[in-house]
């Protein structure tokens, strides 16, 4: 039953209902999330989808914790440099 | 050429505490994790580095898990940290779907010509929809900030609630209507700018033949 909240229809209420784990996931690409048992499973797979590697975005924000970091994060390509030095 | 490993501590029994207690841990990584963790590498198409290294120190503490030199309390005291950085992993993904969806959400909602013409719902029910999902993240964040070194996952079903609410109003922006709406706004834009140029061109003119014909 989708029930109102002062005329606001709540959609979770129905995601509940339909027994969707993800928010986002299930519905864009169409796949029950029980398939997938690790980050590399989910990384493989959206990776196949977008036909690309997936880089790592560093997201500002004082709300996420940083774990205890305090160093500062270098991007760093071994296979590529590897590449360089040996000239291949 | 595979590595060569010499074990340095004892197999691993199945009736080992710290061991059982980590199964856990793992119901939680692939049962509550795993889901939070792809809706983010669906909604970003990239990996975000703050869980990365939360991923980093659950494997520092899952590897003391599994170090049989270490006491029994001490193992079992890294399970716990262990769990302690999956939740905080969970969050981490939750809050940065908050943020992305702001970010856009905000876009529409600080705009009021956009918030009335590019929304497939009408400007009061988005107002009412924004100020609800608000508030939910208020309370989210509230039970969050109560339960710190307690139980930070309390607040993980609040942070959901509240997300599905931001998808809803991310939904019911209208692409097509948004790209028409900057693109009449450019236009509109330019127009006024050359509405303005000419004017200002012929009054000096104008200045100028009053000047020329009163001397």
């Amino acid at each position: 039953m989708i029930t109102n909240h002062g005329g606001i229809r709540r959609e979770s209420e129905v995601a509940r209902e339909e027994g969707r784990k993800t928010i986002f996931f299930e519905e864009k690409y169409g796949v029950d999330i029980s398939r997938f048992r690790s980050i590399s499973d989910v990384d493989s797979f959206v990776e196949k989808e977008l036909g690309r590697k997936l880089e790592v975005r560093p997201i500002n924000s004082s709300i996420v914790s940083r774990s205890g970091n305090l160093f500062p994060i270098v991007k760093y390509d071994v296979q590529r440099k590897f590449r360089r030095m040996l000239r291949i | 050429m595979g590595i060569d490993v010499t074990p340095t501590s004892d197999v691993p029994q199945l009736d080992d505490r710290p061991i059982k207690e980590l199964a856990v841990f793992f119901d939680m990584y692939r049962a509550e994790f795993i889901p939070v963790y792809a809706d983010v590498i669906a909604f970003l198409d990239d990996k975000p580095d703050e869980t990365l290294y939360e991923i980093e120190q659950m494997l520092s503490h899952i590897d003391k898990v599994f170090d049989f030199m270490l006491d029994e309390e001490t193992r079992l005291k890294n399970v716990d940290k262990a769990v302690g950085h999956l939740e905080r992993a969970i969050l981490d993904c939750l809050k940065i779907l908050w943020i992305e969806i702001n970010r856009k959400v905000n876009l529409i909602y600080n705009d009021g010509s956009r918030r009335k013409y590019c929304v497939n719902m009408s400007e009061r029910e988005f107002t009412q929809k924004y100020m609800e999902y608000n508030k939910l993240l208020s309370e989210a964040r509230r039970t969050e900030m109560e339960s710190v070194g307690v139980s930070p996952s309390k607040s993980i079903p609040e942070y959901k609630n509240a997300i599905r609410l931001g998808k809803e109003l991310l939904e019911s922006i209208d692409d097509d209507k948004l790209n028409n709406f900057s693109f009449f706004s450019r236009v509109l834009m330019w127009k006024s700018q050359a509405l303005a140029f000419v004017l200002g061109f012929a009054a000096s003119l104008l200045a100028s033949y009053l000047y020329g014909s009163l001397q």
